[in-house]
């Protein structure tokens, strides 16, 4: 694995607005050697060998895997988590073990991987099952990069043709009837994410319809958007958790909606997933060793993250039983659920830090990206960067 | 090879221009249409026998509620837009007319033609005479006892009434154009067949982002 600091692409700001990607910089320009503002950054980038992304790829199909058989523990062995550990009110309990068993279809997630060059490791850190954004960045930034700046290199990267190809196998099951996306319209990010998964619906024969999360309706008996039409199916990205915590939440239990991702993926987006996983599978060479509450870990070196906390926020980092490193972030009430992680070894060049972000569409591996910072913990202000393998 | 092996992007990447074009659903969208042309331009050709009958009546309506001037002088300078006269047809018109037979009202501007109801009510209709934008007076109203903007300037022709009350804007003067309802007009439509209609609520998702971001 390699770190290379090569030129920017002379037109590459318009470049990424031609495909959508409007956010990419808050108007900063990159330099190489420099920390900054950038959300995009093409200065630098990431080279890894096959054999390294092989074992990426191995590693996030088994992670997947396990993740899937601790859904299928929690929902029909040990039910009485849904409430203990991850503090679900009944009816989303409920709702979440129906959407199992009848075997709900998810669409996408995104693992967040260490990856430990120096011994091969590759360890999870969260799994972000529910709403995964950095997707226009891996699919389709970093793509065009690759096309511009190295077109004989290859790039662990098919997640736009994984996409396309899991939406064609849910069309049949939507009876016709058009898919919902909703977004916050006021956030670019979030609401080119929504555009562009809905632009791949559309390519899958799906019929689509955009939303504002906000102006979705309730009519008594479905969802209606704003032309007071029944909504059937939804695709959200607003996290689980929130929804839960809305007034129109309980209406979801009478399921006149399927939604996207389905509600059993609020299990593995919630980081007591991980204490879940270390219980069922103890040792295994993927995962690192966690368990519940804000503790201090054998040995010291440990990071204590909140369950529902989002982009790095709130997390500490301690080595020795001392923190070294911590965020400030808006997730941690008095009330909120932790988890204490084992720390681990990202690879670390010329002063960065990577962190893989590792996707997974339906059951299966579907390419990679990377966000680097000088700080310990990658937060939503690290950049991110293009990879490519030769 | 392990990287995708072609990208196509139909919405995404002019998402701006295209999203606009999703609005163009028109079913779910308010319009304003000026004339036969413009609504059989907007609904399709099978729509004209239907376009013809909703203005004819929209026009009928207008002569009955539009609001009634002694004078073309006295109705552009009250209403900014072009005015007609008109039978005085109304008792109260009686008084107005000052014993002549006609009274002066602004041309009808357009149709609003609403957004089709899903519970299969229909659309609002309401004929449309042009003003000045909103905050300047509206027709019928002085400055001083209204406490809105004196004229000065002359109505853009995209700003428009429904009787004497705001109805809302258009973005385009010509054609079809996309219509953009103020409060009282947006509820007149949505109370389209308000006895069968069942109430929406809306907004009861998305209280719990305030302050924080749903990507991850």
């Amino acid at each position: 694995m390699q770190r290379i600091e090569s030129p920017a692409r002379p037109d590459w700001a318009a470049k990424l607005e031609e495909i959508g990607l409007t956010y990419h910089s808050g108007g900063a320009e990159p330099q190489g050697g420099t920390d900054g503002g950038l959300w995009w950054h093409e200065a630098a980038h990431w080279r890894f060998t096959e054999a390294e992304v092989d074992a990426l790829d191995d590693a996030t199909a088994e992670l997947h895997a396990r993740c899937l058989d601790a859904v299928e523990h929690i929902v029909n062995r040990a039910p009485e988590l849904l409430a203990e550990r991850f503090g679900l009110p009944d009816w989303f309990a409920d709702y979440a073990q129906r959407s199992w068993r009848r075997g709900d279809p998810s669409l996408m997630g995104r693992m967040d991987l260490a990856f430990d060059d120096a011994t091969g490791a590759v360890k999870l850190l969260e799994y972000n099952a529910d709403t995964p954004t950095l997707a226009i960045e891996t699919a389709v930034a970093q793509w065009v990069w690759l096309q511009d700046t190295y077109p004989d290199a290859d790039q662990f990267n098919s997640l736009h043709e994984k996409l396309l190809e899991r939406l064609s196998e849910l069309a049949p099951r939507l009876l016709g009837k058009p898919l919902h996306f909703a977004a916050f319209e006021e956030s670019a990010e979030e609401w080119a994410h929504a555009t562009y998964y809905r632009d791949l619906a559309q390519q899958a024969g799906i019929q689509t319809r955009a939303i504002d999360l906000a102006q979705i309706g309730w009519d008594g008996r479905n969802f209606v958007d704003e032309a007071a039409g029944a909504i059937h199916f939804l695709h959200k990205l607003y996290p689980w958790e929130w929804m839960i915590r809305d007034h129109f939440g309980p209406y979801l239990m009478q399921d006149s909606c399927g939604v996207l991702e389905p509600p059993w993926k609020a299990l593995l987006s919630d980081k007591a997933i991980l204490a879940v996983l270390w219980e069922l599978f103890p040792g295994h060479p993927n995962l690192l060793e966690t368990v519940m509450g804000r503790v201090t870990l054998p040995g010291g070196d440990c990071v204590q993250k909140p369950c529902l906390g989002r982009e790095g926020a709130n997390v500490a980092m301690l080595r020795k039983g001392l923190t070294m490193a911590s965020t400030p972030g808006p997730y941690a009430p008095e009330e909120a659920r932790f988890v204490t992680q084992a720390l681990a070894k990202l690879p670390q060049r010329q002063g960065w830090n990577a962190l893989v972000g590792s996707w997974v569409v339906g059951d299966a591996p579907a390419g990679i990206i990377l966000r680097e910072s000088r700080e310990a913990i990658l937060r939503d202000t690290s950049r991110v960067v293009p990879h490519l393998f030769q | 090879m392990r990287r995708s092996r072609s990208i196509r992007l139909t919405l995404l990447a002019a998402s701006a221009i295209t999203l606009q074009a999703c609005g163009e659903d028109v079913d779910a969208t308010d319009v304003v249409v000026p004339d036969l042309a413009s609504c059989v331009e907007r609904f399709g050709q099978s729509a004209e026998a239907e376009c013809r009958a909703t203005i004819s009546e929209a026009a009928a309506r207008h002569a009955a509620t539009a609001p009634r001037y002694a004078s073309v002088a006295a109705c552009r300078d009250a209403t900014g837009g072009e005015c007609e006269t008109t039978p005085a047809s109304l008792s109260s018109d009686k008084a107005l007319a000052n014993g002549g037979g006609s009274v002066v009202i602004p041309i009808m501007a357009g149709v609003l033609i609403g957004r089709m109801m899903a519970n299969g009510t229909g659309r609002m209709v309401s004929p449309l005479h042009a003003g000045r934008p909103p905050g300047e007076c509206a027709p019928g109203q002085s400055p001083l006892q209204a406490n809105c903007a004196g004229r000065g300037t002359t109505s853009s022709g995209r700003h428009y009434y429904s009787g004497a009350s705001y109805a809302g804007s258009a973005a385009d003067r010509r054609g079809a154009a996309a219509f953009t309802p103020s409060a009282t007009m947006a509820s007149s439509i949505a109370g389209t067949g308000a006895a069968r209609a069942t109430t929406v609520r809306r907004g009861g998702f998305g209280a719990s982002a305030r302050g924080y971001s749903s990507s991850s």
